[in-house]
Parts: C-alpha cells; sequence; structure tokens
C-alpha cells in the first residue's frame, strides 16, 4: 500500500520553470517506463489470479501502447504460447535505482478484488533465463549473471516481535536474515535464497499498489550483467486463499532497444492469434470520480481523466467511470469535478486501518459459507484448513493440511479440549473472536463469537 | 558582567518606613540591585520621601569562586548573543554547539551531548517540549526575555536527575517577580531586525506593583522569511553519494520552507513578604515554523504514480492546486503551541542554619501538529507537572548545601502519521543533596541523588500502519533506579588562582523513545525499534580545570574524560523500510524512498575534550580598553569496544580569538572562529567541511533622558559568507547555516 498523497491544497502554481523542470526529468524516464506492465490481482473464491492492469491511462496499464513501442503487430498479447502465461515486460533503466536495477513491475488490486489485509506473496519458480541479442536465441541465462530480489520479510519466521526474545528490541531480525534469505534469487541453476517473501498487504479495501526491488548482478552482487534480455517465473500466493495464481513471467530488457527486446518478446508470444485475453473480473463500481479504482478520488484520478480529455478519448465500457459528470463526453468539466469529489488521499488524513490481527489467520467467505483457516497452530505444529458452514452455527471440515507457521496469532487448536480458538475472523466489515468446539465426526460449533471493536486514530490540530 | 571584574557584594539591610527588602529576596541580581537601591532612595530636600538607615558596608570580597563546570551568559554579553533559538545564541560558548535543524530548531549540545542527555529548563523547570523526542522539533522558550542563561556541566546537574548527565541550561527570565517594584511602571522594550530573511524580533516586559503585591507582564513577537544562504541548500555530493540521486529538487539563496513566526508572552504576580514570597505565572508561546526539505520528496522522480502521468499533460490550467510545486513537493510545517503554569514559594532563613526553603512546580501544556501541505498529519502533546522542594542550609560553619526533592508526572501522546512513539505516562522522583564543605583555601563539593522512574505505555502493542507486520507487544510498565553520585574538589593556593577536579558519576534512565519507538521517523530518515529492556546509562567523568585571574588577564582551561557506560545509540541492523510501499526489505531500489531501520542498543562510550580560554587587556586608553580573547574547544566521541567506531554527530575542533575595544558606553568587536572538518562522522554518516565564522558587533548605551536608557547595538554573522554544514546537525547536508546576516536593533529601560 502506499502513504497517502498530500492533499489539494488551495495554494496557485506559481513556479513554471520548476514544473518544466520536473517535467523534463520525468520525459528523460518516461519512454523506458512506459516499457512495462504491472500486474493486477485478484480473487475469487478459494483462488489468487493475476492479469494485465486495467486502469485506463495509467503507466503500466497500456498493454496497446507497449506492443507499438516494442514495434510488435497490433493486438498481440504477452503470453507465452507454449505454457499460456502472461509475460509482464519490464526495463532496467527506468526512472530510479541506475541501470541495473528496477521497482517494476507493479502490483495492484481495485477496490474489492481482494479481501481487507489479505497478504499477498511471491512464490519463486523455475530458472532465469536469457535473450541473447547476438544469437536471438532464449537459453539458460549465463552462470555468472543472476536476478535477485527483495520482497517484504514481514511474514518472514526469522522476524521476531516478542521482545522477550529479543533481548529487549521490540522488533528483531535473525542473523540469518542478513546473508541469503531476504532475497530470492534467480539462477540458471533455478531460485536459491527465500522462494517465498512478501509482496505487500490490502487496505481495508482490499485495495493494493505495490513494487519490489529487482537487481541484476553477479554472483558476488556486483550490479550489472550482459545486455540481453531476462526472463524469471514466479506466482503470486494469499494467506487467505489456498490456491495460488497462475505461474506467470518478468521480461527485463537488460539495455538492448526496443525493436530488439520485442523480437525477444515475440520469440515467447509467437502467433498471439491462438491467444486469448485471459477473463479478467468486471471493474466494480466504485465512487463517482475514482477511475483508478482504488477507493478513492485522488490526484491520479483527476489527472488521468485530465489525460483522456486530452486525447479526446471517446466514451466506452472500459472508460465510463471517467464520465464523472455523465454528460456522454470525457472532458476537463469531468478533471474539475472529480477534484471537487476529492477525497481520502487527497483531503482528509487517513483514517487508521481497523485494529485488526494484522496477519488474519482466518477468512470467512460469507457467499460460499467456506471458513479459511490459513494458519492452525497445534502442538507446535502448523496446519491449514477450510471448514464449511452447515448450518445451525456448525462448520465441517473440508481439507486439512500441514503448512509452515505464517502469522504472528495463528489460530489455536488445543486437542485436549478440542477447542479451536480463532483470535480475529473478518465478517461483513467486523471482526470476530470465535471459538469452535469439536463435536467429533470433523464437525465444529461455534462456541462463542465476540466483536473486535476496532479503533479509529484522527488527528487534529 | 565582565570577565575580569570582580563583585562587590555589599549586605545591607534597608529599612524603608514601612517596607524592608530581605537580602535574600535579592539573591539573583545582589549588586545592581544595591546600587539602584542606594541610588534611588536618596535624599530628596529636607523633608525625603523615603527614610533610610545608613548602610553598613561589612565587608568586600571576591567574586565567589566559580561552581566548577558553570559558566554563565549575562548583561551585554547575553543580549548581544541573543538570537532566535537557544542553541544559536550558546552556540559562542565554550564547549556549546547548536544542533540546528533548519534555523527555525537549534537546540545547545553540551560536550558533545543533547537530547535526552541534556536539560533545558526555564526558571529551574524542564520546558517539557518535544526536543529529546525528535531534532526537528523547536524549544518552547524565546531567548529574548532571558535575563540570564546558566549552562551547568558538573556536580551541580546531580540536582535535575538523569535527563541532565550531559549537562543543564538554564534560562532565567524572572517571569514570576522576585522583587517589589522599584518604580510604579519599569520595564524593556526591544527590537531587532535581521537582515538576512527580513527577521523581525520584538518583546517587552513590564513590571509594576505595589507594597508586597509585583506584577509582571511580557510578550514578544519573531517574523522571518526563509533564510539566505551563500550556495545550494541540498549538499548535491551527498544527494549522489548517499541517495543515489542526480536529479533533485534543490533551491539555491535560500532554504525554501524555514521562514517562522512565534508569538508569546507571561504574566506574572508575586506576594513577596520579609521572609515569604510566592507568586505564579502564566505564560504562552505559539511557534510556527518549516522544516527545510529532506526526508520528504527529496526524488522528483517520484510521486507515488502521479510522475508517469503528469509529463503527458499540455494544460493543467485550472489544476494548479493539486499539481503545482507545492502539491507535488508540499512543505512540512510545524505549529507549537505552549502553555505553563509556573508557581514558586519561597521561605527565607525559617530557622537559624537554614538559609531557605523553596517551591516550585510547572504545569506545562505542550503540543505541536506537523503539517504536510497544509493537512495535519501528526500531533505530539506533552502534559507535564513537574515540581521541586529545596532546602538550602549553612548548618555549620564550613558547611553548606542544600536537600531536595524533584518529581516529573508527564503524559505523552503523538497521533497521526509518523507515530513513532505510543502514548506514554511517565513519573519519576528524586531525592538529592549537594553539601559544599570549605576549609582554608580548599572547597570540597559533593552530591548525591536517588531517583525512581516508572514509564508506563498506554498501549499494550503496537502495530505498524499499512504493514503486514504482526503488532509487536509491550510491557505493562518499566521501573528504573538511578543512584546519582558527583565530587568536586577546588583549590585556590592564591586569590587569582583556581584548580578545580571534579568528578561525576551520571545515571540516566532511558526515555520514552528510546524504549518504545516503532515506526519510521521521517525527520531523522530511519526507522527506530526501541528496546524495553534498555538499562541505565552511566556517565563517569573527570574535569580537570584551571583558572586564573587578574586585573588584566584570565585563563581558562577545562580538560575532561567521560566514560559512558551502556551508552544508548541507535544501531543500524542493515535493513530498510520502504515508506511509500510500507515493506520491510533487505534492499532497494530507490534508496531516496528507504530508510534504514536502527534499533536502540547499548554500548560504551568515551568523550575526551578541553575548553579553553585567554583574556587579556591589551591596552587601557582613554576611549576605552583593547582586549584580545583567544579560545578553543574540542570533543571526540568514541565507541569504547569493537570497531571504535564514531560516536555520530560530534562539533569538530573549534579555535579562534576575538579582538575587543570598548568602555561602559560603547563596545565593538570582532570574532573569528575557525572549525576544522570533522573526519569523525560516524558509521554511515557523511564528513563536514571546515568553515571560518567572522562575526562583529558594536553596540552603544545613552540615557536618553531621566528615566529611559536606550541601548544601540549591531552584530554581523558569517560575515566571509560562508556556506557552513554543522556537523551536530541531523539536516547538515540539506540546510546550511544562515549567509551573512546583519542585525540591528535598540533596546530601551524605563
Amino acid at each position: 500500500m502506499s502513504l497517502r498523497l498530500p492533499p489539494c491544497t488551495d495554494g496557485y502554481f506559481q513556479n513554471h520553470f520548476f514544473y518544466l523542470v520536473l517535467a523534463t526529468v520525468l520525459m528523460t524516464g518516461q519512454s523506458i517506463s512506459a516499457q512495462h506492465l504491472d500486474i493486477e490481482v485478484w480473487g475469487q473464491g478459494n483462488a489468487l489470479f493475476a492479469g494485465y492492469c486495467r486502469t485506463s491511462g495509467a503507466l503500466g496499464c497500456d498493454l496497446g501502447g507497449l506492443t507499438d513501442t516494442l514495434e510488435l503487430p497490433a493486438g498481440t498479447l504477452t503470453i507465452e504460447t507454449a505454457t499460456k502465461k502472461l509475460i509482464f515486460p519490464v526495463d532496467f533503466r527506468d526512472l530510479s535505482g541506475g541501470n541495473f536495477s528496477t521497482r517494476n513491475p507493479g502490483f495492484q488490486s481495485v477496490r474489492t478484488a481482494l479481501l481487507p489485509n489479505e497478504l499477498l506473496s511471491y512464490r519463486a519458480l523455475g530458472k532465469l533465463k536469457y535473450w541473447d541479442p547476438a544469437i536471438s536465441t532464449w537459453d539458460d541465462a549465463p552462470p555468472d549473471v543472476q536476478i535477485r530480489l527483495f520482497g517484504g520479510l514481514e511474514a518472514s519466521t526469522e522476524i521476531l516481535n516478542d521482545f522477550s526474545q529479543c533481548a529487549g528490541q521490540l522488533l528483531c531480525f535473525n542473523e540469518n536474515i542478513l546473508g541469503f534469505d531476504g532475497s530470492t534469487v534467480f539462477s540458471r541453476n533455478g531460485i536459491s535464497g527465500s522462494q517465498e517473501l512478501v509482496v505487500d498487504i490490502t487496505d481495508t479495501n482490499g485495495i493494493l499498489h505495490t513494487h519490489l526491488s529487482f537487481f541484476l548482478e553477479n554472483q558476488v552482487g556486483e550490479a550489472g550483467g550482459p545486455i540481453g534480455a531476462y526472463l524469471i517465473e514466479m506466482q503470486l500466493i494469499s494467506n487467505a486463499r489456498f490456491f495460488p495464481s497462475d505461474p506467470f513471467l518478468i521480461l527485463f530488457n537488460a539495455g538492448i532497444d526496443p525493436g530488439e527486446f520485442g523480437a525477444a518478446l515475440n520469440a515467447l508470444t509467437g502467433d498471439s492469434e491462438n491467444n486469448d485475453l485471459p477473463q479478467q473480473p468486471e471493474l466494480p463500481v466504485s465512487i463517482p470520480g475514482d477511475v483508478d479504482l482504488d477507493g478513492d478520488v485522488d490526484r491520479i484520478d483527476v489527472a488521468l481523466i485530465l489525460l483522456a480529455a486530452q486525447n479526446n478519448e471517446t466514451l466506452n465500457t472500459t472508460n465510463a467511470a471517467f464520465d464523472v459528470d455523465q454528460d456522454g463526453f470525457i472532458t476537463r468539466a469531468d478533471a474539475m469535478l472529480a477534484k471537487t469529489l476529492c477525497t481520502l488521499r487527497l483531503c482528509n488524513i487517513p483514517v487508521e486501518a481497523p485494529s485488526t490481527a494484522l496477519n488474519v489467520a482466518a477468512i470467512y467467505d460469507q457467499t460460499s459459507g467456506m471458513l479459511s483457516l490459513n494458519d492452525i497452530q497445534t502442538d507446535g505444529n502448523h496446519y491449514r484448513a477450510q471448514l464449511q458452514i452447515q448450518g445451525d452455527h456448525t462448520f465441517a471440515l473440508v481439507t486439512l493440511q500441514p503448512d509452515i507457521s505464517r502469522y504472528a496469532t495463528p489460530v489455536q487448536y488445543d486437542a485436549v479440549s478440542e477447542m479451536i480458538e480463532i483470535p480475529a475472523v473478518f465478517v461483513n466489515g467486523k471482526f470476530y473472536r470465535v471459538a469452535l468446539k469439536n463435536t467429533g465426526n470433523s464437525h465444529f460449533k461455534i462456541e462463542s463469537l465476540e466483536e473486535i471493536h476496532t479503533l479509529s486514530n484522527q488527528i487534529a490540530e | 558582567m565582565h570577565p575580569f571584574a570582580r563583585l562587590i557584594v555589599i549586605t545591607l539591610v534597608v529599612l524603608f518606613n514601612n517596607v524592608s527588602v530581605h537580602k535574600n529576596a535579592l539573591a539573583e541580581d545582589k549588586t545592581s540591585e544595591a546600587v539602584h537601591l542606594n541610588t534611588s532612595s536618596a535624599p530628596d530636600g529636607e523633608n525625603p520621601l523615603i527614610k533610610m538607615n545608613p548602610i553598613n558596608v561589612i565587608g568586600i570580597k571576591p567574586e565567589q569562586a566559580p561552581k566548577p563546570g558553570a559558566s554563565t551568559l549575562k548583561g551585554r554579553a547575553l543580549q548581544l548573543q541573543q538570537n532566535d533559538t537557544l542553541g544559536q545564541t550558546l552556540s559562542e560558548e565554550l564547549g556549546v554547539s547548536n544542533a540546528s535543524f533548519g534555523p527555525g530548531v537549534g537546540i545547545p549540545v553540551i560536550r558533545g551531548l543533547t537530547g535526552s542527555r541534556v536539560r533545558i529548563l526555564q526558571n529551574g523547570i524542564g520546558t517539557h517540549d518535544a526536543t529529546s523526542l525528535s531534532p526537528d522539533h523547536a524549544l518552547a522558550i524565546d531567548t529574548l526575555f532571558a535575563h540570564e542563561i546558566k549552562v551547568l556541566r558538573g556536580p551541580e546537574t546531580i540536582r535535575y536527575g538523569g535527563g541532565a548527565i550531559g549537562g543543564v541550561v538554564d534560562v532565567s527570565d524572572d517571569r514570576i517577580p522576585q522583587r517589589r517594584a522599584k518604580e510604579t511602571v519599569s520595564g524593556t522594550i526591544e527590537s531587532r531586525y535581521n537582515t538576512n530573511a527580513n527577521g523581525t524580533h520584538s518583546a517587552f516586559t513590564l513590571n509594576t506593583g505595589k507594597d508586597r503585591l509585583a506584577f509582571n507582564l511580557g510578550g514578544f513577537f519573531r517574523d522571518r522569511n526563509d533564510i539566505r544562504i551563500p550556495g545550494k541548500a541540498i549538499d548535491e555530493t551527498f544527494a549522489v553519494q548517499q541517495l543515489g540521486l542526480t536529479e533533485i529538487s534543490n533551491a539555491s539563496g535560500k532554504i525554501p520552507n524555514t521562514d517562522n513566526k512565534a508569538i508569546g508572552g507571561f504574566t506574572g504576580l508575586s506576594w513577596l513578604g520579609d521572609q515569604v514570597m510566592a507568586g505564579m505565572s502564566v505564560s504562552h508561546t505559539d511557534n510556527r515554523y518549516g522544516i527545510p526539505r529532506g526526508s520528504h520528496h527529496l526524488d522528483p522522480n517520484h510521486l507515488d504514480g502521479l510522475e508517469t502521468i503528469l509529463p503527458r499533460l499540455d494544460d493543467i490550467a485550472g489544476f494548479e492546486d493539486i499539481f503545482g510545486p507545492q502539491a507535488l513537493f508540499p512543505n512540512i510545517r510545524v505549529n507549537m503551541r505552549q502553555t505553563r503554569y509556573d508557581f514558586k514559594s519561597e521561605w527565607y532563613e525559617p530557622v537559624q542554619g537554614i538559609d531557605s526553603i523553596s517551591f516550585r512546580y510547572g504545569l506545562v501544556d505542550y503540543g505541536h501538529t506537523e503539517f504536510e501541505g497544509g493537512s495535519p498529519f501528526t500531533r505530539f502533546n506533552n502534559k507535564a507537572g513537574e515540581g521541586r522542594v529545596e532546602m538550602q542550609h549553612n548548618l555549620l560553619h564550613n558547611l553548606s548545601g542544600t536537600f531536595g526533592l524533584q518529581w516529573i508526572d508527564r503524559k505523552f501522546s503523538a497521533l497521526g502519521v509518523e507515530t513513532f512513539v505510543p502514548e506514554t505516562k511517565q513519573l519519576s522522583i528524586g531525592l538529592y543533596t549537594t553539601q559544599t564543605y570549605t576549609l582554608n583555601n580548599w572547597s570540597l563539593q559533593g552530591g548525591l541523588r536517588f531517583e525512581h522512574a516508572q514509564v508506563n505505555p498506554k498501549e499494550n502493542e503496537l502495530k505498524l500502519r499499512g504493514s503486514a507486520l504482526s503488532p509487536v507487544s509491550l510491557p505493562d510498565s518499566l521501573d528504573f533506579q538511578a543512584i546519582s553520585a558527583s565530587l568536586g574538589l577546588q583549590w585556590n593556593p592564591r586569590q587569582d588562582f583556581t584548580a578545580t577536579l571534579t568528578y561525576n558519576h551520571g545515571v540516566r534512565p532511558p526515555d520514552i523513545q528510546e524504549l518504545f519507538s516503532f515506526g519510521p521517523h521521517l525527520s531523522t530518515r530511519s526507522f527506530d525499534i526501541g528496546n524495553v529492556q534498555l538499562k541505565n546509562e552511566t556517565v563517569n567523568m573527570i574535569d580537570l580545570g584551571f583558572e586564573w585571574k587578574t586585573a588584566r588577564a584570565s585563563m581558562r582551561i577545562n580538560g575532561y574524560y567521560n566514560r559512558t557506560s551502556d551508552f544508548i545509540y541507535q544501531r543500524n541492523t542493515g535493513l530498510f523500510y520502504e515508506v511509500d510501499n510500507e515493506v520491510i526489505r533487505q534492499r532497494c531500489v530507490s534508496v531516496a524512498q528507504c530508510v534504514s531501520m536502527f534499533a536502540y542498543d547499548q554500548r560504551s562510550a568515551e568523550f575526551i575534550g578541553y575548553e579553553s580560554s585567554i583574556d587579556a587587556t591589551l591596552y587601557q586608553l582613554p576611549q576605552g580598553n583593547l582586549s584580545l580573547t583567544l579560545f578553543s574547544d574540542y570533543v571526540r566521541g568514541r565507541f569504547v569496544d569493537n570497531d571504535r567506531s564514531d560516536v555520530p554527530r560530534m562539533p569538530p575542533l573549534r579555535y579562534g580569538s576575538e579582538l575587543g575595544f570598548g568602555n561602559p558606553v560603547w563596545n565593538m568587536a570582532l570574532r573569528y572562529t575557525r572549525a576544522e572538518e570533522q573526519l569523525h562522522p560516524g558509521t554511515n554518516e557523511t564528513s563536514t567541511r571546515g568553515y571560518h565564522l567572522l562575526t562583529a558587533s558594536a553596540d552603544y548605551q545613552l540615557k536618553a533622558n531621566q528615566w529611559m536608557d536606550l541601548w544601540f547595538f549591531a552584530k554581523g554573522y558569517n560575515l566571509l559568507n560562508e556556506e557552513i554544514r554543522n556537523s551536530v546537525s541531523f539536516l547538515r547536508n540539506f540546510a546550511p547555516e544562515p549567509g551573512r546576516s546583519f542585525i540591528l536593533g535598540v533596546r530601551a529601560t524605563f
């Protein structure tokens, strides 16, 4: 998630030179930044999905613009023909971090696409592939080059938050984490380091927008590597869902021109006529002016509407939200109206997220009636389980599988009392503390249900 | 007071018709008060309104031997030094530096120590602002009211508790009247103008009263634009090397967002009896200042995604308020306000052998709100009550001293985005005594203090906003006991020579932020992690000093060694916190978007240093005296174990000279200070270049009429217009010290 943007202010633009400089600085990285696609994530039931970003006009969400830049045939879908895996191109030379590191692709989810406080992680797969522009072929990467990915460490068992285990420190880190395990290394030999690390956690609206840190380096960690294109594979996993996303590919441009990079991509996609655009869920209806569907109206929304108006975009089903005044056209008046609707991220201090047990180990899907217990601790072992509601406050155990420890406050199962203690489960916008009693025959009955009151943390002068 | 002068202490008892002034009521300004009384009560014709008894001069004795490690700035020297911040006001004092955070913030650094180790007092009671919490928080003191500023470094600090192990700065402004009104109305009005940033700073005090009642009123106003500097605000070498940024939003010639506006005032009322006085004051300060751009929005490449859209927009007319510079890179502003209620009562010579019993209590309601682009994002509150009961005795012929009880009850909270410290209650109680035994040419001073502190966080756990990190638990409460002791031996083999050897064993319980910090701290570009098992920090300092004074010359040198056990510092964990994504990583692509994660830890450290000065009257001419002062100070701080790395943000070696010429009516002086490079900046810190600082001052005293004295003064600061990066400043790479400045002012005393 992102820190909020500064608010709408009543001041007036006074420094044109400043803006010119800013634009100049930004334009230098513009064309390179345009060569990437962000990853949109959503959940359906117990499954997680990854697809193309669809925020109209936003950088990283313009598949058509990307194919144009890479001189690919119109309508090309970045899907690997052989495996049907989506490909997300990025460029190491984008805005920040030098020529051998990048924060792209971004990961995002629109409003309600994921559950509140859903923890997303990546799982690294496969091995590092390399496109040699000299011979225009894909092969395993050279032995002395690797891509190192630094993910979030929040869910790592190497992070301890019990001061009694940390010599008094409120938070400490296992010394091993400072070695190899704080990152994931993709090389020709496969994956080393941590295979799974955190992407981020969604906010209370299920919205997520975040970036990771990718570095191209040699085996001793020095930045750099042969020019060409590199390919890695990963999938996303969630603490709230059993099934990870389908694996997808990230294609890195390491110093070759767009045409060559397009050739590298084309070698993977082949004839894309046989590829179908993956089915993505319908965009949710958000508040007026929220065109990027992040649950509020902020400066990005205003800028996107302005851009669409500038480009004389015609109204269609994908950009219907841009017509804020609903006059049938996308104009500057829509942007102006969106500015007046500016809400949370611009006009108010963010209200602190509800006081949840941040790593909610339990999720209840009201639609399916499925209670997912994603970390159950009993006698030092950890499991995952799913329970289906049966009526009469009873759940039936559907699946049960061993797992690793994933949460600071896991669900506890006491084999003696046969009680399941769920510290927090999210149901219909509220959090509850629940106790279930094993009634035998893999059935559990609700013994107690208590709402956990949340705190807000507002300030006023 | 001129350093060569000797005070003539006149013990007098003046009996008016029905008014008597006890000598102890004048204790803080004996000389001036005595002289003034003598003058104002001269006979008026044959029927004097006031009849005086003869003044019995019972002796003239040399100035009382200075307390070891103590220095006092007052009178003309103070008035010339007074500046917008306390740190800047004291920056020419030996062993004292100014920890600036832009010109709006200036905290005194004593012998390399500041923050939780140096107590800043206002009339003996703590300021209880948020300066110890973060270096970007300003002191809630306006120096223009100050009558006297004491800097204590030695055994006397034991009266003020663990928070004073590095020293004490006590600003006295007599807002609670100390003496009966001599005139129907008296007071001062002062106004000064600073050419740098068009700064104005004005203040007034009014003193009035009748019989046993005395009433004080004071107010100040300060206004300043952005500070002017000779070069660029941000050190671009630093931006490239430390942050990896080649394109930054930098300013030249001034530091944007450093303007400051402050207003405040006080009123005080006292009842002054023969042996008892009681008084109170109410004061309020409102200070609004900006923080130079540093930790926020330095990287123009990152605007949370907006940066990818804005360059494609041809026309933003009508949207400048959200896409203009202020909206894209909003200023950080601090609105601070403090209301104080101070109470004081003293009972002089209640019984034989007891000089006085005094009571002081201060109730402080402090708060500041930090704004980003005009929108509040964090609110700090500190409500504190501090009291002190002290008895001064002279029970035996050669033995005098104090017994005291001090307590502080404090409730701190920070709400909003930057809540890196939880709401916490703190209660500390200290019992202490200081005793002085004199025998012939020897004086032995000793002090002992027992302190108990309890720190109680309101929350049971802390969670990180927007992060997947699970909440961290907190203990219910923490208790600390500390026993501090000091010993000082002073030897005066000759009337003009003093040798002092002091030993100070000061113990400081950990402060709130050291225990409970948890979150990104943007002003220091760090993610702070508290440690609830920190032990007391213990200073063991030996100070050897020599002072030689004659009518025309004086010399002073102090050398000290401070070995601090369990020195609390911030250890770099090697991990980063990505501020915009709110994620912990081992490494970041964009260093500008990440802050290092620091954990509070303890490690022994040592500080070695000296302060020295030589004053001499070169020529005594009819027009005045030509005097020369040479001075130097230095401190080197290192951790003792392992790599013996540097304690960060130490002041550099300073030396220089001051040439003065003047008489009691006018003075002028030229002062040159050379500060060497600071090549021991600490791990992951940047060194600072040396600089030449040239200042000049001149003042003239004029008796305008029978009821008013005028004092004109002028001062030039940084006349060479050097780019000065202050090594003790957190923000040195983002905000240099002010460039060339001329201050003109006048003070009227009536």
